[in-house]
């Protein structure tokens, strides 16, 4: 049961750093990123591919930075001709584009079977106190992203951000380079879901697509709203929720006495119940932005 | 396998029609409420389900079946607009589209939840082919194609009858129209119900070739975005022009020998079909962000 608490912790920690980063994007930009999970799988693969090429894992988290830097610059040159939700869709496109190239090429990504056999981190040690200083990790990991993400919000770029999403043409005749700013918290952000991504693969010792669907982006939407857009330790509060509802709802199915695939079905069914319950009733989370006056 | 432009062509029209009947929808409901419906596949989800559900229950025929299903698909996206995406649309567009990412996740758990994943078939009879330009194609394909065309065609038809002229006023300028004494909520419903019949036409076109699959309409996602963008989001007609070119790259991909001039075989891996599919989509919103057919470029 300890362990249970243990493994719960360190995916919610985990996600909490996905949330994070997605919160920089959607709350604090307006940017709002429906294919969030791109970046989180380009760290995944980054691990798997450095398992697969039996190079250290530093060489995966490089890689995954450097290749979702690249990505970011794609999406925030995107940004400057795509208006508000018209890039949410691209983003969603290209997102689920990626997932069905991976899904689909055995040699180098090991397509629908993925790649497996991804170092365990502490693997020598007994169970219960590798999932603690797997969490231990985590956590400094999350702590640095969240001390990050706050420090960016208070300073003039984090300004800049924030007049760039609520009056874009302002923020360009004041001279802000809309698509500079934007492609940096872009690469920020998407740096920290990647390094979530990477960690993720090592912890789960897999790397695959079922985490790259269209379910893990809603989950992570979810834990922002639920939280708080625009707060980042609302979103942390989020994941720490949502996580907990994911994890436990397993006892639910086997209550009910399911089978594995109606229980997997019922599972992104509450978590979609509570995102839709948050839009409709309290649409600004459990912790809503303090610096936001000015309702869009 | 053909290798020549003709078999290409008649796989192209094929393969393109339900994706026409999808995308079509997205970019009318998108021009209608400024929302992208994220939920608007799950439409063609249900359009099978419950097409297969008449047909099991009753026995009645098919085509009866399918009729319901469109209606009834039509009248949930009547409902889904007026209870939820109207009153999120009040707070923020992209609220209104989480909520639309939030309907589209639960509606197809719903579905796998009362379905499960695997797939069930209609029990049609077997019949025999018959060759066009060197493809194979069975008589129902060759029926669903022309029923499939038809209703495009009664829906660019309807563009043009008076209830066309409001949808397309609503959505060419929303306020104008209220202003002018449209009632814009009674249109923008009717343009769902379009919507989600034409979509559910499309699941059932789905259902009726491949079977009965949950998991197989979650395939038709990523081109029916592409062939929305590629068409032009705020085009109401473009998409079937998106979903013509998104299937050509995609079948030219897979099928066409590009050896060919050179009397050598050379073709591509069936694995590059989504990457050709990916490449044109973000050719597209880098070079032509409006779409293929569109004059003006938007910009921020």
């Amino acid at each position: 049961m300890f362990n249970y608490i243990l493994d719960l912790l360190v995916l919610a920690s985990i996600f909490a750093v996905v949330a994070v980063g997605l919160n920089l994007q959607a709350g604090v930009s307006g940017l709002p990123n429906f294919g969030i999970v791109l970046f989180f799988g380009i760290g995944a693969y980054g691990a798997g591919l450095a398992t697969k090429a039996s190079l250290p894992w530093t060489v995966g988290l490089l890689g995954a930075v450097l290749v979702a830097t690249a990505a970011a610059l794609l999406l925030g040159r995107l940004s400057g001709s795509l208006p508000g939700t018209y890039w949410g869709i691209a983003t969603l496109a290209i997102a689920e584009a990626v997932r069905v190239i991976l899904f689909n090429q055995d040699s180098v990504f090991g397509g629908a079977q993925g790649i497996g056999g991804v170092s365990l981190p502490f693997a020598s040690l007994p169970e219960r106190t590798r999932l603690i200083l797997c969490l231990l990790v985590m956590i400094a990991i999350l702590a640095v992203c969240l001390a990050i993400s706050q420090r960016l919000i208070g300073t003039q770029f984090g300004r800049a951000l924030r007049l760039q999403r609520e009056q874009p043409e302002l923020a360009a005749s004041l001279g802000h380079d809309l698509i500079g700013v934007r492609t940096a918290i872009l690469i920020i952000s998407g740096a920290m879901a990647a390094a979530a991504g990477v960690f993720y693969a090592h912890y789960i010792a897999y790397t695959g697509t079922s985490e790259l669907e269209m379910a893990t982006t809603i989950t992570v939407w979810t834990m922002v709203v639920v939280g708080g857009i625009g707060n980042s330790y609302g979103v942390v509060l989020g994941a720490l929720l949502i996580q907990t509802l994911y994890s436990t709802s397993r006892f639910l199915g086997e209550a009910l006495n399911l089978s594995a695939d109606r229980t997997a079905s019922l599972r992104i069914m509450l978590i979609g119940f509570a995102l839709f319950g948050f839009l409709m009733l309290k649409n600004d989370g459990l912790l809503p932005e303090r610096l936001r006056k000015i309702r869009a | 396998m053909g290798g020549a432009l003709p078999t290409v062509l008649v796989n192209t029209v094929i393969a393109a029609m339900p994706l026409a009947l999808i995308a079509v929808g997205f970019n009318l409901t998108y021009s209608l409420s400024g929302a992208f419906n994220v939920a608007h596949i799950e439409f063609a989800t249900f359009g099978g389900v419950i097409t297969y559900w008449v047909w099991s229950a009753t026995h009645a025929p098919i085509y009866l079946a399918a009729i319901v299903a469109m209606l009834a698909v039509g009248g949930l996206a009547v409902l889904m607009r007026r209870t939820i995406i109207a009153r999120l649309l009040k707070i923020d567009p992209v609220i209104a589209m989480i909520g639309t990412f939030a309907l589209a996740t639960t509606l197809e758990a719903f579905v796998r939840f009362c379905e499960g994943s695997s797939p069930r078939s209609f029990e049609l009879p077997l019949e025999i082919g018959t060759e066009v330009l060197g493809v194979r194609v069975s008589p129902l394909q060759i029926r669903l194609v022309v029923i499939a065309a038809i209703a495009l065609s009664l829906y660019l038809v309807m563009l043009w009858t008076p209830f066309g002229r409001r949808i397309r006023a609503v959505a060419s300028n929303p306020e104008l129209a209220e202003a002018s004494g449209l009632r814009t909520g009674r249109i923008a419903d009717g343009g769902w119900f379009v919507a989600g019949a034409l979509a559910a036409l499309a699941g059932v076109i789905i259902a009726l070739t491949g079977g009965l699959d949950v998991t197989i309409v979650g395939n038709y996602l990523l081109p029916a975005f592409a062939a929305a963008i590629v068409g032009g989001l705020t085009s109401l007609t473009g998409a079937i022009g998106g979903a013509l070119f998104v299937t050509f790259v995609e079948q030219a991909a897979i099928g066409f020998n590009f050896g060919s001039p050179f009397g050598t075989s050379v073709q591509l891996p069936v694995s590059l079909e989504s990457a050709a599919v990916f490449l044109v989509l973000v050719l597209v919103l880098v070079v032509r962000p409006g779409g293929l057919f569109s004059r003006r470029v938007r910009s921020v």
